[in-house]
């Protein structure tokens, strides 16, 4: 009899849950009824989402919030955090499902991708032309593809190089003049490596950063129409040559090849590497590794021949599903606007896109107590003239970082020389350029 | 005789030595976690060489992850839906393990391997179509939407499936015998025999419904109803990341899943062993 009840029961309650997902589905539906009823002033709502920004920024984007919708009573925002980590998966599923948010904040790779699939609305008809100047003209224009700029730049950083003092008095290098070419960050990397076996440089080969060193160094990726690899040249071969070199003479850790750029951080923070580009994991090392923050001194990002240095842009987007597009636009430009972003990069590390806000005391001068993460921000502003986006958006964008990278691996792991790594890299590009 | 006496304990003792090493080389990555959630903010965490003992230890590092995200919330979250979606998935499961197992029909087979060929879609392929489906049924931001899915599982069926053919066909015979129907026979008698295997799919259904992580981030978009995984996600930020609190954030999320295996874990061994011998 017992059991009978126990069966009952466990019935019981699983119609009980399917019967409760209804209540939900009706709830929902009154309230949207309500909305319309009242519905003089017709409430928008817009669908934020945002790329794990809380909780640190949790009071500061619920101010911007709170800010937008007392001027715009008509509008509603719902913000989403969105973990990084997968925020791709979700904006994909959503815009496949017809069910994409309003405004979202994306990284460029990304947004490219979405652009590709003419999935965002594009921002040169949108905004007038007035609203464009107020941001850094790198920046707007950093996100074309095919003559449509399908962003609106929210905040940049550009490169600077994080050195350690203390290893650079250990091998007898003055700190004041750290490294600011190629060459230099070779020749410095040898006199560390002898003095204390420690690594001087440590340049990261992840994400689209081979293709960065390359352009620095003064390659061209593509000829102007992107049909056709142009980087087969000697100052491209100069770049391979150049790793391979600081690879086979064991200069860079063996970590360049096989990690990601976060193995670059680690073994900075933990002592073993004496410079490296870094400027946007400079409050992690804060935190994670106090005594190595104190002896941090931020420079000038390191460059080649070409003097360029390079530029990194967050986005906000508006998907074209949106049905709100007025107003949806209306707030990224709000959220984008010199004075909200001004107290948002007050927050943090990063450089504001809109030229008003740089144009801020806060970016201009160290005060006498400035500390590292100070120092880096001012550094980063005053190069910010100097510096674009040096990989421009291209379809295809991961097979083709891919085939550099497998070529330049190559040619440092001396399965192919330097020249024959180059070759097969261009016959790879021409090919899935062709597409 | 003595020297036969001496070399089995030395047998013995190379043997417990080997045994040590082998478990410390196991839990040695989830020590080094401890010891990073319970190093104070002072200590630098990437040290080199790197230390094992924390200098301060402190507890407050739990007590920060604590205040990041509302934890008690997710918690909840997690706790419903894992503990649905066990239920649920051992319920419908060994429902569906039974005909595949006992009762004769046409097509049988061919049910079966296409439950089983199911577990070859990866689910991120399924994912646009399930959650157009579930978006269609109202499921989104609901405990059921985030459940519903992994009712389910031809894992499940197929466990539950080979655990009801190693009992003897001859006590559903008895049991016919004396008046049961079949769902009687299901419950009655099958059921009970097959605990192991039940505890076992109890452990795994638990296992990954606690630690998912991207369906729950894509059907829900109210952040009032994440579950403990995602809010985990918050403690590496965008521009920093604390390894301390990542690290205590960590160990939180593994106590169910160590406390449920605990719990069960006689029943999990011996569901093992049975298999082992049974084949």
């Amino acid at each position: 009899m017992k059991k009978k009840h126990l069966l009952l029961a466990m019935i019981l309650i699983i119609t009980m849950i399917f019967v409760s997902a209804c209540g939900s589905d009706d709830a929902k539906k009154d309230s949207k009824d309500n909305k319309d009823s009242k519905g003089k002033t017709e409430q928008t709502t817009i669908e934020f989402w945002t790329m794990q920004l809380k909780p640190t920024f949790t009071e500061y984007i619920e101010g911007v919030i709170a800010d937008f919708e007392n001027e715009n009573p008509d509008i509603k925002i719902d913000w989403l955090d969105v973990p990084a980590a997968d925020l791709d998966k979700k904006i994909l599923t959503a815009v496949s499902s017809n069910t994409a948010p309003d405004v979202v904040n994306l990284n460029p790779t990304f947004a490219s991708k979405l652009a590709e699939l003419d999935a965002l609305v594009n921002m040169e008809e949108a905004v007038s032309d007035e609203d464009k100047q107020k941001y850094v003209k790198g920046a707007w224009e950093a996100n074309r593809l095919q003559d449509v700029t399908f962003v609106i730049p929210w905040y940049l950083s550009t490169e600077v190089t994080l050195n350690n003092t203390k290893i650079y008095e250990e091998a007898g290098l003055d700190p004041e003049k750290p490294a600011k070419t190629y060459e230099e960050a070779k020749e410095y990397s040898k006199i560390i490596k002898e003095k204390t076996g420690k690594y001087g440089y440590f340049p990261s080969l992840d994400l689209s950063l081979v293709l960065q060193h390359m352009v620095v160094m003064g390659a061209e990726l593509t000829n102007e129409d992107g049909t056709k690899a142009a980087f087969n040249t000697p100052e491209g071969l100069k770049a391979f040559e150049y790793f391979t070199e600081l690879y086979q003479e064991d200069l860079i850790p063996k970590e360049a090849l096989s990690g990601d750029q976060r193995n670059t951080i680690d073994m900075y923070q933990a002592g073993q590497v004496a410079f490296f580009a870094g400027s946007h994991f400079i409050s992690q090392i804060k935190e994670n590794a106090p005594e190595i923050y104190e002896h941090t001194k931020p420079s000038e990002a390191i460059t080649g021949d070409t003097g360029k240095k390079t530029m990194s842009v967050q986005n906000i987007v508006v998907p074209k599903q949106t049905d709100n597009e007025e107003a949806a636009v209306k707030f990224a430009l709000f959220l984008t606007n010199a004075e909200n972003q001004l107290a948002f990069t007050k927050l943090t590390p990063i450089l504001p896109s809109a030229v008003e806000a740089l144009e801020d005391p806060y970016f201009t001068e160290a005060g006498e107590d400035a500390e590292p993460t100070d120092l880096v921000r001012i550094t980063a502003a005053g190069q910010l003239d100097e510096a674009e986006l040096l990989v421009p958006p291209m379809e295809n964008y991961d097979e083709l970082k891919e085939a550099m990278f497998d070529a330049i691996s190559e040619a440092m792991l001396g399965e192919a020389t330097p020249q024959e790594a180059l070759d097969k890299a261009e016959k790879a590009w021409n090919e899935i350029l062709a597409k | 005789m003595a020297a036969k006496k001496s070399s089995s304990i030395i047998k013995k003792i190379l043997l417990y030595l080997l045994l040590i090493a082998i478990t410390l080389f196991m839990i040695g990555p989830f020590l080094w976690l401890l010891s990073t959630a319970l190093k104070s903010a002072s200590e630098n965490i990437f040290q080199y060489p790197p230390k094992l003992l924390p200098e301060e230890p402190t507890f407050s590092n739990f007590g920060k992850v604590m205040d990041v995200f509302p934890f008690w919330r997710y918690l909840l979250n997690s706790t419903i839906v894992s503990g649905l979606t066990v239920i649920l998935n051992v319920l419908f499961c060994s429902l569906a393990a039974y005909p595949l197992a006992r009762m004769n029909f046409k097509g049988k087979n061919t049910v079966f391997i296409l439950i089983l060929s199911t577990m070859m879609i990866p689910f991120q392929l399924l994912m646009i179509p399930v959650y157009i489906l579930s978006l269609n049924l109202g499921l989104q931001n609901t405990y059921l939407g985030m459940v519903l899915p992994h009712v389910t599982t031809a894992f499940g069926v197929f466990l539950m499936r080979q655990a009801f053919m190693t009992v003897p066909y001859e006590l559903d015979e008895s049991a016919r015998m004396d008046g049961a129907n079949s769902f009687q026979i299901w419950w009655k008698v099958l059921m009970p025999l097959v605990k192991p295997s039940l505890v076992t799919l109890t452990i795994f259904t638990f296992v990954s419904a606690w630690g998912d992580f991207l369906w729950p981030l894509i059907i829900v978009n109210d952040q009032n109803m994440f579950t403990l995984p995602l809010g985990l996600n918050m403690l590496s930020g965008t521009f920093t990341s604390d390894w301390r609190l990542i690290a205590a954030g960590a160990i939180i999320s593994m106590i169910p899943v160590i406390v449920i295996f605990l719990l069960l874990q006689r029943f999990f061994i011996g569901g093992a062993m049975k298999g082992a011998i049974k084949g």
